[in-house]
């Protein structure tokens, strides 16, 4: 699974962000989730494979991105900006670019917004607290939370949050205390409250049930489950282990997949956590002591990634690094089961076929060394009998599976290898052949439009000067950065090539435009390039700093905002159905304009 | 009309220009200053010692200074804007044994219409006004280096009182601090904002500017002052220059202390019972170093600025909309930026173009900018020229030229033509030593001169056939240190030129004047005036 983007803020502003790193671990982003496992942007890319020792092709992993934003954090008309060196906080009127500065406490570092609504959170770090602004307004008084707090997940409804010490963006500090602890917060206007549970080892991102009620923390030992109603005090958190002590080898079943059939009998474990005397809250599935189960588990070795859960909550799905082990965990009954594929997994994403809760509920797995991919039904395909469908392009290199938010296509790609195509699989009539499109550079991410009629595909840059002499045109395209733009339906691409690496990216709510964000601060560039997803025209947006983040407001408010590197604070508005641009620099002191 | 003297010893008042320092008539009764205003076609003379006001009509067959008396202690006093009538701010007295208190006041006299003086009674005892371009407003504050005459009572250096003199009004208006007070302040061209005509004004202080709406007071509606502070990061900034931008609408500031300069952009919000129907905001663009100054260029709808600081070489485009500055490297750091629209050598579409100096450091570089690829091709848009002579005083004239003058005129051949299209620099030589000069520009462009050999030269500097420049000479009964070209004709018909002498510490006048024809000026029909300040002076007492 790749890249879940990104139309706008409302998708990744529900997760506080104030870093970036590069990963090929999985942070459950699936499409109906909120990640909160942080900005991930482009690092290393690798354009081919290299030979082991014993001839046999060792490729690298599939690059997993999620490219999300730096602060400031949009609200549905506001922008909020965390500046932790003035204890304040710059909320920014995006239609009248006026400037309200308030003080929430000390240190107001990290900060999340509610999806599409004027409600911020923000962690002052100077005080463990958390502070609520519901429009230009701190709510109350501070809420404390768990020490080192630096990620805040809010459920979609934006009742509940969810705020957690993540240890990939310590970023350097002595860790102390235990980082086995979050804070559930209820924003209730009026009934506000704090709780602190107890979670398996570092968490490290944290998912919601559709119906808002639960939230699952994704950790190195499980998933801790969080169900809201159950909660009225500090408490520990039942955890569903997806890893166990004493593994039971799977035996892959000879079938071949693409026969259809299952390959494997999932092996089952209750998985069931081990609490010393602490009080488990499991919204009154279970409660009391647990003793681990017998110790039947399907294998050890790496931690499972590429965690997902399934919108009513009731399964979560994950793989292990260089294994063709799919781990079905069922939530409620914490029954673990596995289905071993007959190949390395490289990547997992979740398809939801209906809106309904009867709607099956499928896992696409991807095998990049058989050219497979492999279609799980949940929980179906991991019991005894269960089955699978799959799908072999064996003229193909595809290591990574992208599904959007509505579900209406599954892009095959790859990252790993200078593969310059996608394949584009419309799921609700899969049996048909894919389409296939054929790129002029290799991929580094891949996003789907919200209404999925088109993608941006983000492109890898050779090593060496694009304008050297005496290079063929295909040696300058390697070496040049650019993007295309691909209608998924009739298959049209257009290369976009641009003078600095194009990152990050949003696309509107309405699907009509995706901006990138192009930046080489060496040769001055500053741009904020808009692309008609209609049209598939580029049109430049000079700005006055080096721009490092971007988000979209509300539809309604049709702008984009962009915000850029200053010692005063510097965002540029982008109005993108008038082409207008409205720069406010100097956040500080339009927070003290007295009008 | 419109003239600039560029002898720093003139005390001249550079109409349309905002005030900067304090005036020249500052000091209380006995000061020898006499300060000279020009209205329209005749001429007022300011006597700060008699507290008296002379006004001589040139185009009377017999030459008499009429003359009324000012309120105690006059401070300042200026043509009001647009109209050809005179303002004369006066402190009044505190009550002392024997004397009653007097007001200050602020008087407006029509020495044309010759009504009776215009007196009004002020809040408090201010000690400077500022007017706004068409003349419809003064306001009256407390100038950051006057102290209030006498010295007594308390007041706050923050309250102000704004003169509407089409509703005959003054009302008291207090602006917040940051601690400081006014140094000084500024208006708006007037124009319909968010629906409505209005003027704003801006008051400068060290490190913020005030902003208001001027006319709102007058016209019933309640506007709250918006205070706007420019201090980032905890630096001194003191605000130089203030540029408006009536379309987009914003204010761009220039500030000592500060390498960025201040947008303010105005948006219409929903007035309160007590608010302002507008809502400011600030933009911070950087320009490098501290600017010294700036010019719009581009369609009204979308201007640009253009900034340059002595203190780099390298000129800045800003794009308001945006934020983003483009520096364009510079063969010399200039100063002064002067845009005008016309062709070039290598371009016959009329643009705006840009002339760039360095008065400050007088160099003798001088460049031209052709703005309009500024920002798309800058290493072509910038050329450079070296001229004879360093520059001093810049003058834009019609036609597409421009005077380049010397303060310092004791050396010959520093006085250059520059046909800003063409860029070509012709230079004005004189045979004399040059002692003042003066540019009129308005009813005509023309050069004028005074050598030590009481000759009083002149050249006309736009030539409609371009043949050679017309030049005249007149020899005068002595070198005058005082030259004002009226603007308008008088009413025989004549526009007339108004020289003479000063006073001074070291040659006190008791008003002596020459009136020349300022078309064509000859000895022949010279008329003067002398002795004119102490007219009736028996009648009115001492002198």
């Amino acid at each position: 699974m790749l890249l879940m983007v990104l139309f706008g803020m409302a998708c990744s502003s529900t997760t506080a962000s104030d870093s970036s790193k590069t990963s090929n671990e999985g942070t459950g982003s699936g499409p109906n989730w909120s990640s909160s496992g942080g900005a991930i942007s482009p690092g290393v890319i690798n354009t081919g494979g290299v030979m082991a020792g014993g001839g046999q092709p060792v490729t690298p992993p599939e690059v997993e991105q999620t490219l999300s934003f730096m602060t400031p954090q949009a609200g549905g008309k506001y922008v909020y900006v965390a500046n932790p060196t003035r204890d304040t906080v710059a909320i920014i009127d995006s239609i009248t670019l006026a400037i309200t500065e308030v003080t929430p406490g000390d240190g107001p570092t990290y900060l999340a917004t509610v999806p599409g609504k004027d409600i911020a959170l923000v962690i002052n770090a100077g005080s463990g607290t958390l502070s609520i602004l519901r429009d230009k307004v701190v709510a109350q008084a501070s809420l404390p939370v768990v020490k080192s707090a630096n990620a805040i997940a809010i459920a979609p409804d934006g009742v509940h949050a969810v705020v957690w010490f993540d240890a990939s963006r310590a970023s350097g500090k002595t860790l102390t205390g235990s980082i086995q602890d979050v804070s559930l917060v209820n924003l209730t206007a009026g009934a506000e409250s704090s709780y602190t549970l107890t979670v398996g080892f570092q968490p490290s991102s944290v998912v919601f049930s559709n119906d808002n009620q639960a939230a699952f923390v994704i950790t190195k030992d499980g998933i801790s489950k969080l169900v809201f109603a159950a909660i009225q005090g500090d408490a520990i958190a039942p955890l569903v282990r997806m890893t166990l002590a004493n593994p039971i080898a799977s035996k892959p079943d000879a079938g071949a997949i693409d026969s259809g059939m299952g390959t494997d009998s999932g092996m089952m474990v209750d998985s069931g956590l081990f609490l010393d005397g602490g009080l488990i809250v499991d919204g009154g599935i279970e409660a009391g002591l647990e003793v681990d189960a017998s110790p039947v588990a399907t294998s050890i070795g790496s931690i499972p990634i590429d965690v997902s859960v399934t919108r009513n909550g009731r399964y979560a799905v994950a793989r292990r690094e260089g294994s063709g082990e799919i781990i079905l965990v069922d939530l409620e009954s914490k029954v673990v089961r596995t289905k071993e594929l007959p190949g390395i997994l490289t990547d997992l994403d979740l398809w939801h076929s209906g809106s309904k809760e009867t709607d099956p509920v499928y896992v696409f797995a991807v095998l990049r060394n058989k050219g497979s991919l492999v279609r799980l039904t949940i929980p179906d395909s991991f019991s005894a009998n269960g089955t699978t469908e799959s799908w072999n392009y064996p003229q193909e290199t595809i290591g990574s599976v992208s599904i959007g938010e509505a579900g209406k296509f599954a892009i095959l790609y790859t990252t790993a290898l200078a593969v310059p195509r996608i394949l584009v699989l419309p799921l609700q009539t899969v049996s048909i052949e894919p389409l296939v499109v054929t790129l002029q550079k290799s991929i580094r991410a891949v996003a789907l439009a919200p209404d999925e009629k088109t993608a941006l595909i983000l492109h890898t840059k050779a090593p060496g000067n694009a304008s050297a002499p005496g290079l063929s045109l295909e040696e300058q395209l390697d070496r040049s950065y650019g993007y295309s733009v691909v209608n998924l339906t009739g298959g049209i691409a257009k290369l976009q090539l641009t003078p600095a690496m194009p990152d990050p990216f949003v696309m509107t709510p309405d699907s009509t435009q995706a901006f990138v964000l192009l930046r080489d601060d060496a040769s001055n560039v500053r741009i904020a390039e808009r692309i008609s997803l209609s049209s598939f025209k580029a049109m430049d947006f000079p700005l006055g700093s080096p721009p490092n983040g971007i988000g979209t407001l509300s539809a309604a408010s049709g702008r984009v905002f962009v915000s850029q590197i200053h010692s005063e604070g510097r965002i540029s508005f982008i109005d993108w159905n008038h082409d207008k641009v409205e720069t406010v620099t100097g956040f500080a002191l339009n927070g003290r304009i007295r009008q | 009309m419109k003239y600039l003297a560029l002898v720093a010893c003139l005390p001249l008042v550079c109409l349309g220009c905002a005030e900067n320092g304090d005036s020249p008539m500052k000091g209380s009764k006995g000061n020898l200053a006499l300060q000279t205003i020009e209205l329209g076609d005749r001429i007022a003379f300011v006597d700060t010692s008699q507290e008296r006001v002379f006004v001589v009509d040139p185009g009377e067959s017999q030459l008499v200074a009429k003359h009324f008396a000012t309120h105690r202690s006059p401070l300042q006093a200026e043509k009001r804007l647009g109209k050809n009538q005179l303002l004369v701010l006066s402190a009044g007295q505190l009550e002392e044994d024997g004397e009653q208190a007097q007001p200050t006041r602020l008087t407006l006299y029509d020495p044309i219409m010759g009504n009776s003086p215009v007196s009004l009674d002020l809040p408090g005892r201010f000690t400077r006004f500022a007017q706004s371009s068409d003349g419809k407003f003064a306001i009256l504050y407390y100038g950051e280096s006057n102290t209030v005459s006498g010295g007594g009572g308390l007041y706050n250096p923050n309250d102000l009182a704004v003169v509407d003199w089409d509703k005959g009004m003054v009302h008291t208006r207090s602006i917040g601090s940051l601690g400081s007070k006014p140094r000084e302040i500024v208006f708006s061209p007037r124009t319909t904002l968010f629906g409505r005509e209005r003027t704003l004004a801006v008051v400068l202080a060290s490190n913020y500017l005030t902003l208001f709406e001027v006319d709102a007071q007058a016209d019933g509606i309640v506007r709250t002052v918006i205070t706007i502070p420019l201090a980032p990061g905890g630096k001194n900034v003191m605000p130089q220059k203030i540029l408006f931008d009536m379309e987009r609408p914003a204010i761009f500031v220039l500030a000592e202390g500060s390498d960025d300069i201040f947008q303010i952009s105005l948006d219409a919000t929903t007035a309160t019972s007590k608010g302002n129907d507008f809502r400011a905001s600030l933009t911070l663009i950087g320009v490098g170093a501290v600017p010294s100054d700036a010019a719009f260029y581009g369609p009204t709808s979308d201007q640009k600025l253009l900034v340059v600081s002595p203190r780099q070489q390298q000129i800045v485009a800003i794009n308001p909309s945006t934020g983003q500055s483009t520096f364009i490297p510079a063969p010399i750091a200039v100063d002064r930026v002067y845009v005008f629209k016309g062709k070039s050598p290598r371009d016959s579409k009329v643009e705006d173009r840009a002339f760039l100096v360095n008065q400050s450091a007088r160099l003798s570089t001088v460049m031209f900018a052709d703005l309009a690829t500024i920002e798309n091709a800058p290493s072509l848009a910038v050329e450079s020229w070296t001229i004879s002579s360093a520059v001093g005083e810049v003058t834009l004239l019609s036609q597409g030229l421009a005077l380049l003058t010397q303060k310092n005129t004791n050396s010959q051949g520093e006085i250059s033509l520059v046909n800003l299209e063409d860029r070509t620099f012709p230079p004005i030589e004189s045979g004399g030593r040059i002692v003042n000069t003066w540019v009129e520009t308005g009813a005509r462009d023309r050069l004028w001169t005074t050598s030590d050999n009481r000759r009083l030269n002149y050249v006309d500097l736009v030539n409609p056939d371009k043949a050679a420049l017309v030049t005249g000479e007149v020899v005068l009964d002595s070198v005058p240190s005082m030259l004002i070209p009226l603007p308008k004709a008088s009413s025989d018909g004549h526009r007339y030129l108004v020289v003479g002498k000063t006073n001074s510490s070291n040659s006190p006048s008791f008003g002596d004047i020459t009136i020349l024809d300022a078309d064509a000026p000859t000895r022949k029909t010279a008329r003067s005036l002398k002795g004119f300040l102490l007219t009736d002076s028996l009648e009115r007492g001492q002198p």
